[in-house]
């Protein structure tokens, strides 16, 4: 899973050390906001966007191919939004015709698609990028040090440790249940996955509350402690900040 | 001195089903106890009173002193290792779970480092700091919740089930680290020759009541009392 499984993994801990992880987190989070506030009709500013972003992948290393791994997490939204456009029949005022084809689909659905495709896209690339670089309790202790609220950032503490385990647990149904219905119908099996994903949400509950049990074993008081420590905030980490910053200002209200 | 003393525990369940019928039970400092019976007997219930996350009606003391009197001081000497390591490692890394009870505890950085280097290297897994808990093995994921309990110089170490799911060479390694631990322990299991290698005591446990206890060469040899509660004699006892 990990990025760093990479000849260019010492390149990346160089830059990981380099920049201070909050720098990351402040100026991903400024990025994502700022282009998902940004209409999709005001698209050049999706290109200098898409720009900024691909200055930090190269900057970063990271493997191209992980990368699209990531994206494939965007596919369901657009797969939807993208049978919405072709389902719904068109109004007459609404309907214009699909490039290179005879269909004739809702223009407004097909601006909703492209930006759909497009946030998502650029979203889930920038997210990925200090996943990639730092070590995830670095990135968690950030999000405290950046006074995100505790319950946020354990809620994400604990999806990086648990949706493993859930997945697992996921699986081991899903093959519980070709075991006992090797040729069902698709609807049959279908409608299974209703059921399984509900004894999923009572297994999680469950467990969330022997982990709760485990947690207060050994003293938890409602604050999650990380050794993991920071160093001092530097004026380049603020002009770093500020540059980027001003960059999204510039591509936003140029 | 008694490390734990229970006087007439009873515990119900909000749903109303009885965990523990008026259990009383005393276990000696340096002793190694095991704790026997079916599926729904309440050990796992009593476990959870010795380091007062359940709160039912009747006595614990730990060293003397009521659990809930110092909850803080009481979970620094009770530790409880789980069934499930999946429910004891919830951290991102093998570390940040061992460092988890110290940094709750407040030691200071440099200790909770030593602590938590020092624990890892007492459970084989010295260099795994870093890791996942996902990606350890069930062996190592065992071990992993051990480290989380010695690093807080626990002088109790609870049991739920540790043999489960282990391998015959994972289980008994499991069983020899357990041996050399140098604590009370009291370890709540279905697995008889685990009984028969560690314990010096037995209790028996059935639905809610202490049905007996004894040296643990008795209560193993005693076949219609095993019988009894649903529990099969070791094969070759």
């Amino acid at each position: 899973m990990s990025p760093c499984d990479h000849p260019e993994q010492a390149t990346r801990r160089a830059l990981a050390r380099r920049v201070d992880p909050r720098v990351a987190v402040v100026c991903v989070l400024a990025f994502v906001t700022v282009q998902a506030a940004t209409p999709i009709e005001e698209w050049p500013r999706f290109v200098a966007y898409a720009g900024l972003l691909l200055i930090a992948v190269i900057a970063s290393r990271v493997s191209l191919v992980w990368l699209l791994k990531r994206l494939a997490l965007a596919l369901p939204f657009v797969i939807a939004v993208a049978m919405s456009t072709l389902l719904v029949r068109p109004s007459a005022d609404s309907a214009v015709r699909l490039p290179g084809t005879d269909l004739m689909v809702s223009g407004p659905l097909l601006i909703l698609l492209a930006s759909v495709a497009a946030k998502a896209t650029l979203s889930i690339v920038a997210l990925s990028l200090p996943v990639a670089l730092w070590d995830f309790p670095v990135l968690v202790r950030a999000l405290q040090a950046l006074r995100i609220p505790r319950l946020f950032v354990m809620l994400i503490a604990f999806m990086w440790r648990y949706v493993y385990v859930l997945g697992d647990e996921a699986r081991r149904m899903v093959q519980a249940r070709d075991a006992r219905s090797p040729r069902g119908r698709l609807v049959r099996r279908v409608l299974v996955v209703g059921s399984m994903a509900g004894s999923l949400f009572v297994r999680g509950y469950e467990r969330a509350e022997r982990v709760g049990q485990a947690m207060v074993a050994r003293g938890y008081d409602g604050r999650l402690r990380l050794l993991v420590p920071l160093r001092r905030f530097r004026a380049a980490d603020a002009a770093a900040v500020l540059v980027v910053a001003g960059a999204l200002c510039a591509m936003r209200l140029a | 001195m008694n490390a734990i003393e229970v006087t007439n525990l009873h515990y119900t369940y909000p749903d109303g089903t009885h965990g523990l019928r008026g259990v009383s039970l005393c276990v000696p400092e340096g002793a190694c106890l095991g704790m026997v019976g079916p599926n729904g007997a309440g050990k796992s219930t009593l476990l959870l009173h010795l380091n007062g996350i359940l709160n039912g009606h009747g006595g614990v003391r730990v060293f003397g002193k009521p659990v809930h009197e110092d909850l803080q001081a009481a979970r620094q000497i009770v530790g409880l290792v789980f069934q499930n390591p999946d429910d004891q490692l919830f951290m991102p890394t093998v570390f940040d779970d061992v460092a988890f009870g110290p940094l709750n505890l407040g030691w200071p950085e440099e200790r909770v480092r030593e602590a938590v280097t020092r624990a890892l290297e007492s459970v084989g897994l010295t260099g795994h700091g870093d890791r996942s808990p996902h990606h350890l093995s069930l062996g190592e994921q065992k071990r992993a919740s051990i480290a989380t309990v010695l690093v807080m110089d626990c002088r109790i170490v609870v049991f739920d089930e540790p043999t489960t799911g282990l391998d015959p060479r994972g289980r008994w390694e499991f069983i020899d680290l357990i041996r050399d631990l140098p604590a009370t322990k009291i370890i709540a299991t279905h697995d008889l020759d685990l009984v028969r290698e560690l314990c010096d005591r037995v209790v028996v446990m059935d639905d809610g009541h202490l049905v007996a206890e004894g040296p643990a060469a008795d209560v193993l040899a005693d076949q219609e009392l095993l019988e009894e509660h649903g529990l099969a004699k070791p094969l070759d006892g």
